[in-house]
């Protein structure tokens, strides 16, 4: 029988665990990644992403806009995360 | 005073400060990363240069110096028009006559980020400049 894991847990809002944002105008629950990176050996500028259910993500695309902690984002690439792709990664860029 | 390099890098920089897209922000001695808050930027370095004797028993000598003058801009969509826009500002501004150092465009060169936001790029206008020193009065630019 093949495992059906329930992933609501890790996108709890009230729990803490992930926050509430838009994609595309849609509700949804993500957990945000931001980190300081230095590009082309001349900037410090940032790399947003965010994680979400796939099952959430299904139409996510490039160019859409996201709005997670009151910023404004728009949708640079979709990929799955492995090992199944149950999860989405969903890089982002600042507007 | 310096050496005569850093007296041309410097007045080179100073050619960038009226720019309008990049409002002022020129940097000549920064080696640490800029911050979004500082684009669009310039930042002018000298690189390579040499020095070749004018008349033997003279110590007079005719320097090129290489010159890169590196725009750097952020933008969300049209990366490329807003690195063209930077350069055509910044050469009008160097090359307005009279333009100083026997002043030369040497090369154009566009480099983008592919990583992280992937909305930074990079244009560098190299040019040369040339000019005569005394070696022993390696401050003093004698045009």
């Amino acid at each position: 029988m093949a495992f059906a894991e329930d992933l609501s847990p890790f996108f709890d809002v009230a729990g803490g665990f992930a926050l509430s944002a838009t994609l595309n105008g849609v509700q949804v629950q993500v957990i945000v990644d931001v980190q300081t990176i230095d590009e082309l050996g001349q900037l410090v500028t940032r790399q947003p992403s965010v994680l979400i259910a796939t099952a959430s993500a299904t139409s996510a695309a490039p160019g859409q806009p996201v709005v997670c902690a009151g910023v404004n984002y728009q949708v640079r690439a979709v990929s799955l995360e492995p090992p199944d792709g149950a999860l989405t990664r969903i890089d982002l860029v600042r507007v | 005073m310096a050496l005569a390099a850093a007296q041309v890098i410097d007045a080179l920089a100073a050619r960038l400060v009226p720019v309008a897209l990049s409002g002022g922000r020129v940097f000549t001695s920064r080696t640490w990363p800029l911050t979004e808050a500082e684009l669009p930027a310039w930042r002018v370095t000298a690189e390579d240069e040499n020095a070749v004797r004018q008349y033997v028993g003279q110590t007079i000598n005719d320097h090129t110096l290489t010159v890169s003058c590196v725009g750097i801009v952020r933008a969300v969509a049209d990366l490329d028009d807003a690195m063209h826009a930077l350069a055509a500002q910044g050469m009008t501004a160097l090359f307005a006559a009279p333009a100083p150092y026997q002043l030369q465009l040497e090369s154009i060169s566009r480099a983008t980020s592919t990583e992280g936001e992937a909305a930074v790029g990079t244009i560098t206008v190299s040019l040369t400049a040339r000019y005569a020193v005394d070696q022993a009065a390696p401050e003093t630019l004698l045009v």
